[in-house]
């Protein structure tokens, strides 16, 4: 059985910039992404949440995701804003399905200040591949957990797989 | 012939459960009055159904254990019939027979039926039945006479929060709807806009107005369903006190007052633990044994008080004793050598205040650890889940004369009816009923403390750092019943919502006892102004 946390072979990735980092996610773990709603901010303010956002009548909780490299999410590129200034455009929430990774009692999304897209992780002879929507492949170099490519434009990402069983074992800690 | 019994577990853990709970009220009565005949009868009656239906499902060791308690009843009932003399429990001297061993007896047999039929139940010790020819499972043989007043439909209570939870999304739906009706009001829309004249808002109104009345109506009905009483609870405290008080060689008398009051079942569930803690604190640390108690010319006999009451949305739950106390003076000092106060902060701490330092972590004035409490661990966890419940825990006490609990907590867990306050660029929501008045002012108004304390609420949620000028206030009360003001920008509307708890990381955030989604979809924290300041 592929194991979801890797994305395993014939899995499917969402990958995402927070900051300066890259990340990667099984696709299946992943609710929907969505347009980001007015983030409420906590009582508070605890380190490990940015704030709450309401979707379909259900509140979801912002996470700061804390990289190996000890960057959290708040140092972002600037980019182009919104009509109304209030978000980058390029900003998406992330929203976590509760059923299959949190055990169905959180509600957590993840912000990103841009999704990459979906890759479609192949394991062949030569080793694995990343094939993006439009067929576009590029040769990854599997380090542990993070995922070392190009993409369509010849830029190099390094990626890091978010295992979210550990993530839960944070959230849950706090 | 195998019978199949898993189809009939249900019946008989609900049966079971009202047999038993028959004879944890009857137990205790019999002890008061040794002599009454009708209460042998009807222990009686519990005992033998139990019987009946337990070795109908195969649990042949419950069925055992009940016969033995139909025997030692039988015995008794016997030897009343007979006119003999029956030894109260509490004679004193070298007289320790009759009555109270057989108390004795049905305490532990109680609770060695819970445990047998918990054991069944789950599986660890039944085995399928091999039945006679002919022979049925038939409870209508084992039922006493009056068991069954009225026809009665029993409810799955997961049936019932899948119901409460489709009202919940229904009542979200509908404060959208009026919502969109106040927005197309304001701005006269309508079919005939272009005439002025709103037919399509003035013709749904009185249906909306409808709608609201029996959803209400339906919310509250299902809510109803939810409500257990706390007897399912006091009825097993003069049972833990007796079994505590034995192990301390002390006398204590248990009274119940206000059996009936009901509350939403996950609340009965959740605060059992809580008030079994202050129950056994009071055991353990309070009162005193019967010489001590002489000395200080109390009746050797300590005194245990439980009661509920009432009052509006709220049920209010005194745990008193006459024991010796606590000292305001004690507990500062403890503060210190442990810690958790600075000398300087102890010096200006109320009593009232200082009676509440028995809730942090870690906090303990026993001498010594038993095995029963003196860890410093649970009366933590009582003030935390009471917070976390929507409820408030007070503390009163009186060095040498005994001290009070008292826990309040909102009937019904799922809907409250709460008030929305701007603050900054932000909303929240505050429960109805812990505001004591709304007041808003003409211009701004800086803090002051000459009377009632008044705290800006961004400040105390960490939103703004300044003591800035705020144009309303809600009176309320704080820790321990404090009367204080929230400084907030405007006062919003009424509403009522269902208040979902906040999962982690967010489950311990202070003063928060949850989130509801407002009307345009966007989110509001519930602010609890009692747990925060």
């Amino acid at each position: 059985m592929e194991n979801p946390s890797t994305g395993g072979a014939n899995g499917f990735l969402l990958l995402f910039q927070v900051g300066k980092e890259s990340f990667g996610i099984p696709l299946e773990q992943v609710l929907e992404v969505i347009i980001p709603p007015r983030l409420i901010r906590i009582p508070g303010d605890p380190e490990m949440a940015e704030g709450i956002i309401g979707y379909r009548s259900e509140a979801f909780t912002v996470i700061r995701i804390q990289s190996p490299a000890g960057n959290q999410s708040g140092s972002k590129p600037k980019g182009p804003l919104s009509p109304d200034g209030k978000f980058e455009l390029e900003e998406k929430i992330i929203l976590l399905n509760p059923a299959l990774v949190l055990g169905g009692t959180m509600r957590i999304a993840l912000r990103a200040n841009r999704v990459r897209g979906v890759f479609r992780r192949k394991d062949g002879k030569a080793g694995a591949v990343l094939e993006d929507a439009r067929g576009v492949v590029t040769q990854p170099s599997i380090l542990e957990k993070s995922l070392e490519f190009k993409d369509a434009r010849g830029e190099s990402i390094v990626a890091d797989l978010l295992d979210l069983t550990e993530f839960r074992r944070k959230i849950m800690k706090n | 012939m195998e019978l199949d019994l898993n189809k009939f577990r249900s019946l008989f853990i609900s049966e079971a459960e009202a047999k038993l709970e028959v004879m944890r009220k009857l137990v205790p009565e019999l002890e008061k009055e040794p002599g009454n005949i009708e209460i042998i009868h009807r222990l009686f009656r519990a005992s033998h159904s139990l019987k009946g239906m337990s070795g109908t499902m195969g649990f042949s060791d419950v069925a055992e254990l009940a016969h033995r308690v139909e025997d030692r009843l039988e015995n008794l009932r016997a030897e009343l019939q007979k006119g003999e003399q029956i030894v109260p429990p509490n004679a004193s001297g070298e007289v320790y027979g009759g009555m109270s061993r057989i108390v004795d007896f049905l305490y532990l047999s109680l609770s060695g039926l819970e445990q047998l039929i918990k054991r069944n139940i789950s599986g660890e010790a039944s085995t399928p039945v091999k039945s006679p020819e002919g022979i049925g499972v038939h409870f209508e043989d084992h039922q006493e006479p009056s068991a069954m007043l009225t026809p009665q439909v029993r409810i799955d209570p997961a049936f019932l929060d899948y119901i409460l939870g489709s009202l919940s999304e229904i009542i979200l739906i509908k404060n959208k709807w009026e919502e969109s009706l106040r927005a197309m009001k304001k701005e006269g829309g309508g079919f005939d806009a272009g005439t002025g004249e709103n037919g399509l808002i003035e013709e749904n109104e009185p249906e909306f107005r409808k709608f609201n009345r029996v959803m209400a109506g339906l919310y509250q009905g299902v809510l109803n369903l939810r409500l257990l009483p706390l007897d399912l609870i006091l009825s097993r405290v003069p049972g833990l006190v007796r079994d505590l008080s034995r192990g301390k060689g002390i006398n204590v008398e248990v009274s119940c007052r206000g059996e009936d009051v009901e509350l939403d079942r996950s609340l009965v569930e959740a605060i059992q633990d809580p008030l079994f803690h202050i129950i056994r604190n009071a055991v353990d640390h309070g009162i005193e044994t019967a010489e001590d108690r002489t000395a200080r010319g109390k009746s050797p006999t300590g005194r245990l008080q439980l009661s509920a009451e009432r009052r509006r949305d709220w049920a209010i739950i005194r745990i008193e004793d006459d024991g010796k106390g606590m000292d305001p003076v004690r507990l500062k000092e403890r503060a210190v050598e442990k810690g958790f106060l600075t000398a300087e902060k102890a010096a200006v701490l109320s009593d009232a205040e200082a009676l509440f330092l028995i809730t942090y972590p870690g906090f303990s004035t026993a001498e010594k650890v038993t095995g029963v409490s003196g860890r410093g661990v649970g009366m933590d966890l009582v003030y935390q889940t009471v917070k976390r419940l929507g409820g408030s825990l007070n503390i009163g006490s009186i060095p040498g004369k005994g001290s009070r609990f008292e826990i309040k907590l909102p009937v019904s867990a799922a809907i409250l009816k709460l008030l929305t306050v701007k603050l900054e660029n932000e909303i929240c929501a505050i429960p109805v009923n812990r505001i004591t008045k709304a007041v808003q002012f003409e211009g701004a108004i800086e803090p002051d403390d000459s009377w009632i304390p008044v705290f800006p609420l961004a400040k105390v949620l960490g939103w703004s750092e300044g003591e800035n000028g705020f144009r309303a206030a809600l009176v309320t009360e704080g820790r321990n019943e404090k009367t204080i003001a929230l400084g907030i920008n405007q006062i919003g509307n009424f509403m009522e919502a269902v208040v979902r708890p906040l999962g982690p990381p967010l489950n311990r955030l202070p003063g928060v006892i949850g989130v509801i989604i407002l009307a345009s979809g966007q989110p509001a924290f519930v602010i609890d102004p009692a747990s925060l300041i």
